[in-house]
């Protein structure tokens, strides 16, 4: 039976190495820390709008800043966001591909066509990481709640929530993730690592409450399957 | 007078002589059992060794051994974050319980640190055999560097930033991606290793038992654990699962069982032993002194087998304490003897009057089960010493202690209606015997029961030599199924003369296994390949990068820097590149390490040959698509255990039979000298019809035959034949030795008999092929006697 532990020892080795990095500044929306049983109105209101958004398509531009390089890493496209399918994400600039984030699979397709899977069961971090990002914009508090210490300021029409990853192994590599927006659309999302790397995607041409065609659902995630 | 005062005195002498050494054989035995009594309950341990190749035997053996020391315990919940909880409070309560030496499953920050230290220096000979390919397709600077931008704005940029700046070309990041692939599990928080299965999330976790596995209070202090903290957690309504399998519980489970049936199976044949004996003889002193040869006997039969062998089956003491039980034969003759007599009763003279006769059945049957010592069966070696001690042991207590417990003649009501069953059957052959057909009818049973020995189908599966429990088989399934499907009876043996060649011969193997992998024969393979490359690949590897990659450091210095590396970090990789390998990862290296804790037992170590590896499978579809692929390849072995123990048994079976052949021819040439052909053959037809017809009626009735009814016939021959002979022996004392007979063969088929109740495969075949045989022995014995012709 030995053996059986020894299948487990490749997963083991995802542990990869976390060399000390600098801590990053905090962002000020942290200071608000909210409580789920007496949340603020403002702040059920700005969830009750993220729930009806769905589905959401929008262009991004994203900014990675990465301590190893010397610039920022810059990409842009545009992105569909469904409660029930997940994320897709088509970057244009600089290269083309294509990005499918689920529950279950990730799938990037390149502009040759070429499928490369990732097996999210065998990749709990990969996965906390999926989940973590299609919950935070999903407006579920209880999901919220469970998976982040939860931070809001501003109004309905201006707002900034702030999320701490309470759990590992996302709270081993993530300070906060920041989400900036205007009533019910997302402006700016902005995720800081431990090690002070950070990445800031902003949101423009926002649609939202727009079904999905049964051809879009083709064309955005069923060749990911 | 005077002798008899002198007689009496040398009796008392021996008695006291032979009472002196059964007390040392008592006391040697406890002091063995104070310092634990080794029992071995797996039906493999009771199998010869492979003949054909001892080096691979005895690796497979190691590498169970091993397996042996380990249980796996899963704990599901249908909520992750539950099982992360409750995995967290099993895995301290096994380790601080004390019955477990480590609990693997929990990656602590230390091993994480202690795998990082040894693999990420080696980023530049260690490729992902994807990457590997991708070179020696061709791929070149601007490719690399592509496939790093790719990683870098995708979903796993935050688990690389920390090694980005040392590892530009993210080598060490595909390497540990690539062994994801091959992974069960993935690493959930709290640093658990989980797998979803129906609706479950179950943690892995693996425990090495720190006493023996087969060792009674290590088993009994291990499972305890387990229940103590099952029940723990459901006392406070935690709902998760948990689930164990391991050798240690199948032990724990053989050892309750065989425990109990060593008790009631001794109790029963000593009962029915003892109530045959009543019936027959009347006497409550015989009775009580019927017991002494068989507690003797027992005793000094357990004491010989612990004295030589380190462990001894379980098997062995069932069957030995069953037919040293036998020893009351010695004690019966002496009885009839002693009942006879009447009032003129001399207890010297009675024993004088038996001895010759006495003696002369435990030789032969010494003898006889002596031959099973040098049969290749470890148990039926083990048995052969403990019947051969057993006999001698009862027939000394016999001859030393009956006569000074027995000096007052005997008195008492006799069996008339034993006598006259026992002289109606003498009567019901005597009138038939002479008529043609029943002759013709005996010669051709004779035939057709040698026929039956030959053609009857038997069934040599080993898997049929063992049944658990349901509850275990669904539990060992459980485990299995959700912890990889791994199967713990097929894997790869790999050997080389040196470390080098076994780790060459390993991926060659593996190379293999990936093509019959690509064909669907399995699901995947754990071995020390992809943690542990050659010095040849690691070089191989490290030339690859340097020609792919290093020959254009202009190409590569751009591509690096339009991502946005610093110059630091590209002449890092440069000189990564075209530096020679200065280390190289070895076997002592890896070992010594822990970071491969997990992995050690993959490596077999040393052997006659040079060293070996494993390789364990996974998901087998097609075992012998697995086989062809590995074939013609150097020091490669596929291994089915199943499969070749079947064949071991098979080839065991046949050459039992061949023993069994010549035995029985050795015994007729001996009745041929001392009766002449046609008595000589009259008596050894019983004992031939009985083995053939035992063995003819268990089949019709639809059991399955196995080698272990095929020993159960050497009994049968050494036991029938002197039915015969004593018969054809006996002349007009034919009423009593029948009578003698009849009682032996009832106390025996009462012993054996009982073991046909056993949960034992083996067991059950061996008590019903002898009690069947006997049985019938005893009723064509009398086919051998002659009123008339008393040699």
């Amino acid at each position: 039976m030995f053996r059986l532990v020894l299948a487990m020892f490749p997963a083991l080795c995802l542990a990869l190495p976390a060399w000390t990095q600098a801590v990053p500044t905090r962002p000020p929306v942290l200071e608000h820390p909210v409580v789920l049983e007496k949340p603020p109105e403002a702040f059920v209101l700005v969830n009750a709008s993220l729930r009806a958004a769905d589905p959401l398509r929008a262009d991004f531009v994203e900014e990675k800043r990465i301590h190893a390089l010397k610039r920022p890493l810059k990409c842009s496209g545009r992105l569909v966001l469904s409660a029930k399918r997940g994320l897709y994400r088509a970057t244009v600039e600089p290269r083309v591909s294509e990005l499918v984030l689920a529950s279950t699979e990730i799938a990037q397709r390149d502009a040759a066509g070429r499928i490369e899977r990732i097996d999210v069961a065998k990749q709990p971090i990969v996965k906390s990481f999926v989940d973590a990002f299609l919950v935070v914009l999903s407006g579920d508090t209880v999901a919220l709640g469970a998976r982040f210490h939860i931070y809001f300021s501003g109004s309905p029409e201006q707002w900034t929530l702030g999320f701490v990853p309470r759990q590992e192994p996302l709270s081993k590599l993530i300070a906060s993730i920041v989400v900036e927006g205007r009533q019910g659309s997302v402006e700016r999302y902005v995720v800081t690592e431990k090690s002070g790397d950070s990445t800031t995607v902003t949101w423009t041409n926002v649609v939202s409450r727009s079904p999905l065609t049964a051809d879009e659902e083709k064309r955005y995630f069923d060749w990911a399957k | 007078m005077k002798r008899s005062a002198t007689s009496t005195g040398r009796s008392r002498a021996v008695a006291l002589v032979w009472g002196a050494f059964v007390a040392l054989v008592a006391v040697w035995l406890a002091l063995l059992a104070a310092r634990g009594l080794r029992v071995e309950t797996s039906v493999l341990r009771m199998l010869p060794v492979d003949e054909r190749d001892v080096t691979l035997h005895a690796l497979a053996t190691q590498l169970q051994g091993r397996t042996a020391r380990t249980l796996v315990v899963l704990v599901g919940h249908a909520d992750p974050e539950q099982t992360i909880r409750t995995a967290g409070e099993v895995h301290a309560a096994l380790s601080t319980s004390g019955a477990f030496e480590a609990i693997e499953g929990r990656i602590d920050d230390a091993r994480s640190a202690a795998f990082s230290e040894l693999y990420f220096p080696l980023r530049y000979q260690m490729l992902a055999p994807k990457l590997r390919a991708e070179l020696q397709a061709g791929a070149g600077p601007e490719q690399s560097a592509e496939r790093v931008l790719d990683v870098l704005q995708g979903p796993l940029s935050s688990t690389v930033g920390a090694t980005l700046e040392r590892d530009p070309l993210l080598l060490h990041f595909e390497l540990v991606r690539s062994w994801a692939d091959g992974s069960v599990g993935g690493l959930t928080g709290g640093g658990f290793v989980t797998v979803a299965d129906g609706g479950k999330t179950y943690a892995l976790l693996s425990a090495v038992v720190a006493a023996d596995p087969f060792d009674a209070s290590g088993q009994r202090q291990v499972l305890q654990r387990l229940e103590e903290i099952a029940e723990r957690l459901s006392a406070r309504g935690d709902t998760s699962e948990l689930v164990y399998s391991g050798v240690a519980r199948h032990a724990a489970d053989a050892r309750g069982r065989m425990r109990g049936e060593m008790t009631w199976l001794g109790a029963l044949s000593t009962i029915g032993t003892l109530l045959c004996t009543w019936i027959v003889l009347r006497s409550g002193r015989s009775i009580a002194c019927s017991l002494l040869p068989m507690a003797v006997s027992i005793l000094a039969g357990t004491w010989a087998c612990f004295v030589v062998f380190p462990e001894v089956h379980v098997l062995t003491l069932i069957l030995g304490t069953t037919l040293t039980g036998m020893g009351i034969d010695y004690a019966l003759h002496y009885f009839f003897v002693h009942r006879d007599a009447g009032l003129d009763w001399d207890a010297e003279r009675g024993m004088r009057a038996v001895l010759p006769g006495i003696t002369v059945g435990m030789l032969t049957s010494v003898v006889g089960f002596s031959g099973l010592y040098f049969t290749s069966f470890p148990v039926l070696r083990q048995f052969a010493l403990f019947s051969s001690v057993g006999l001698v042991a009862a027939w000394a207590t016999v001859v030393a202690w009956y006569p000074p417990l027995s000096r007052v003649p005997q008195r008492g009501p006799r069996s008339v209606l034993f006598a006259r069953a026992c002289g109606f059957l003498l009567k019901l052959w005597e009138n038939r015997r002479r008529r043609r057909g029943v002759r013709a009818v005996m010669l051709l049973a004779g035939v057709a029961s040698v026929a039956a020995l030959v053609w009857l189908p038997f069934e040599d599966d080993v898997r049929t030599l063992h049944e658990a429990p349901a509850e275990l088989v669904d539990a060992d399934a459980r485990v299995r199924s959700i912890a990889g499907r791994t199967d713990d009876s097929r894997f790869v043996l790999v050997e080389g003369p040196t470390e080098e060649e076994t780790l060459r011969n390993l991926e060659d193997a593996e190379a293999r296994l990936a093509a019959a992998r690509s064909r669907g024969a399995l699901l995947g393979t754990i071995s020390l390949s992809p943690f542990l490359p050659s010095g040849q690949r690691q070089e191989r590897d490290h030339q690859l990068l340097a020609s792919a990659l290093g020959r254009q450091p202009e190409v590569l210095r751009a591509s690096l820097d339009a991502i946005g590396f610093t110059d630091a970090a590209i002449a890092g990789v440069l000189a990564g590149l075209t530096e020679p390998l200065s280390t190289r990862l070895d076997v002592h290296a890896f070992l010594d390490s822990p970071a491969s804790a997990s992995l050690r037992t993959l490596w077999l170590g040393s052997t006659e040959r040079g060293t070996a590896t494993t390789i364990l499978l996974r998901g087998i579809t097609d075992g012998s698509a697995i086989e062809q692929a590995l074939a013609g390849l150097p020091g490669v072995h596929y291994v089915d255990r199943v499969r070749d123990l079947s064949a071991l048994l098979r080839r065991h079976r046949l050459a039992t039979f061949q023993l069994l052949g010549c035995a029985y021819l050795a015994v007729l040439a001996v009745l041929l000298v001392r009766f002449g052909v046609g008595a000589g053959i009259r008596v050894m037809l019983p004992a031939v019809i009985a083995a053939g017809g035992a063995l003819a009626l268990l089949s019709a009735c639809g059991v399955d035959l196995s080698v272990f009814h095929a020993l159960g016939l050497l009994l049968v021959l050494g036991l029938a034949v002197d039915y015969g002979a004593f018969l054809a022996e006996s002349g007009v004392r034919g009423s009593t030795t029948m009578q003698a007979l009849a009682l032996t063969t009832a106390t025996t088929v009462v012993a054996f008999g009982a073991m046909t109740l056993s949960s034992a495969p083996p067991l059950r075949a061996i008590g019903s092929s002898v009690a069947l045989g006997i049985s019938l022995a005893l009723v064509l014995a009398p086919s051998a006697w002659r009123e008339e012709s008393a040699p």
